[in-house]
């Protein structure tokens, strides 16, 4: 299916059968496959982690495989933030390759930084799926040491981007152009932010993209996982404090 | 017989016209031509396998090209048959003297006006996807260079074929996947305004914004999009 790979016969059999060496777990279909794509990358390359999110990282988007089933949080991570390598990858439908955060190479991400480093994330590399000008996710692989990738681990890794696009690509019209449902599903991780989002514009009178924007702040703030200050919200009701006096502050100021 | 300038002149232009956005009928009509005024055949066709194997006629440079096609399907013979069957090229193959290959349809395409026939397999890995096809007269002859020129042209045909399947492909999966997203994202934000603005759960409000839905008859993403247009921005004093 495939148009632009460089990658031979003989490379791309060797790519799936690393894949199949990975035991399938419980999940469903092409979430399951990706997910196991993602281990035999990691292990491959030898990094800590690996994701793939469909859609902008730090917009609108759903993490649907990662390494290991804790690893997600690496790429909400940029979605926490809203920033970050991965969704560059996305914006520049390139590779962003992050030796080391900190480093000359960072893309200049203050608040993805100071996160994923906290996280024990060193060095990044994201690698946009896509076919033509048409964008559908990025496959991301983190590291807890610095350094680039060999020569022949970007090979790897640009292969898995590839074989991990076709999968996506072609599972949808295999389907008869149906949405893979365990793809949908993944979207629901974040609910509670959206709902959290959705409390805090109406009780601060403020937009829906300010609201994530304040969500966001409070929890970099606060040293907290974004979907944690969310949850809260939810459960507990709004109250994120002195807020609204900031912001109505704030307001007044400007009038002045 | 083909020229080295010619050549390199044609395929510069047809890698031109797939980067650009390109339809792809129209690119494989006008690859049949170029087949056509290169090689000096006097008919050139374009042949597909459908999902169940079944060739069909794709793009040829003439009628004759296309009424040749045609009668091999109807024949169930010939060297484009072959090709795709074998996966290997049929190259100067001469029609006087294919009558035991081809029985009915050699006869047929001599009648037509027709001496010799070639066949290149369209290849993706180790599948044949179709066959290009060119007819022409005894003078028709191709070199081992001139075939492998030829071949390049069947394969620039499978490269555009490809590449427009997976840009549709991969759009509908973004669109789609994009709208399955949003319209999540607009319901759980339409539940968070509800439930803030009402001093209920989010379930409840689920419920509600569902029955909205209801006793309007719309869709839910509709009426969430009802909840949260406004949201933000300046209001009435009162």
């Amino acid at each position: 299916m495939c148009v632009d790979h460089t990658a031979d016969d003989h490379t791309r059999a060797w790519a799936f059968a690393l894949i199949d060496q990975q035991p399938p777990a419980s999940e469903d279909g092409i979430v399951d496959w990706l997910s196991r794509l993602c281990r035999a990358a990691s292990q491959e390359v030898d990094v800590i982690a690996a994701t793939v999110t469909m859609g902008a990282p730090g917009d609108t988007s759903a993490v649907v495989a990662a390494s290991a089933p804790g690893n997600q949080r690496f790429a909400e991570t940029e979605y926490a933030v809203g920033e970050g390598p991965a969704n560059d990858a996305w914006m520049l439908r390139r590779p962003v390759l992050v030796p080391e955060l900190g480093g000359p190479q960072d893309g200049a991400w203050p608040g993805y930084t100071a996160t994923a480093t906290a996280d024990g994330v060193v060095a990044v590399f994201a690698f946009p799926l896509q076919v033509g000008a048409v964008r559908v996710g990025v496959f991301t692989l983190y590291h807890d040491e610095p350094g680039t990738l060999s020569p022949a681990n970007l090979a790897t890794c640009l292969l898995m981007a590839e074989l991990a696009t076709e999968r996506l690509v072609d599972s949808h019209a295999s389907d008869g152009g149906a949405i893979d449902p365990s793809l949908e599903a993944a979207a629901d991780v974040r609910m509670e932010i959206y709902q959290a989002q959705g409390m805090v514009a109406v009780a601060l009178e403020i937009s829906l993209v300010d609201a994530l924007a304040t969500l966001r702040g409070h929890a970099f703030q606060s040293g907290r996982d974004l979907i944690d200050v969310a949850s809260e919200i939810v459960h507990n009701g709004y109250r994120l404090g002195d807020d609204r006096h900031d912001r109505n502050h704030e307001q007044d100021r400007d009038q002045e | 017989m083909i020229s080295t300038e010619q050549l390199a002149t044609m395929f510069v232009d047809m890698a031109d016209t797939l980067v650009d956005d390109f339809d792809t009928i129209d690119f494989l009509h006008d690859l049949t031509d170029r087949a056509a005024a290169i090689s000096g055949a006097e008919a050139v066709g374009l042949m597909l396998a459908d999902h169940r194997g079944r060739l069909q006629g794709l793009a040829s440079s003439n009628e004759a090209a296309r009424r040749l096609e045609l009668l091999q399907l109807h024949l169930e013979e010939g060297p484009c048959i072959d090709c795709y069957t074998s996966g290997q090229p049929v190259v100067n193959a001469h029609l006087s003297v294919a009558t035991d290959r081809w029985p009915r349809f050699a006869p047929a395409a001599i009648e037509a006006g027709f001496d010799s026939v070639h066949a290149f397999p369209m290849r993706l890995r180790d599948t044949v996807i179709g066959a290009l096809n060119l007819f022409g007269r005894p003078e028709t002859h191709f070199t081992a260079d001139e075939s492998r020129a030829v071949q390049a042209l069947a394969d620039i045909a499978t490269i555009a074929l490809l590449q427009e399947r997976s840009i549709t492909r991969a759009e509908t999966l973004t669109e789609q996947l994009q709208g399955a997203l949003n319209s999540r994202i607009i319901i759980e934000q339409a539940k968070g305004a509800i439930a803030q603005r009402e001093g209920i759960s989010p379930h409840d409000a689920f419920v509600s914004l569902r029955s909205r839905a209801r006793e309007s008859r719309r869709r839910l993403t509709d009426v969430a999009v009802e909840v949260l247009e406004g949201i933000g921005e300046p209001r009435d004093p009162h």
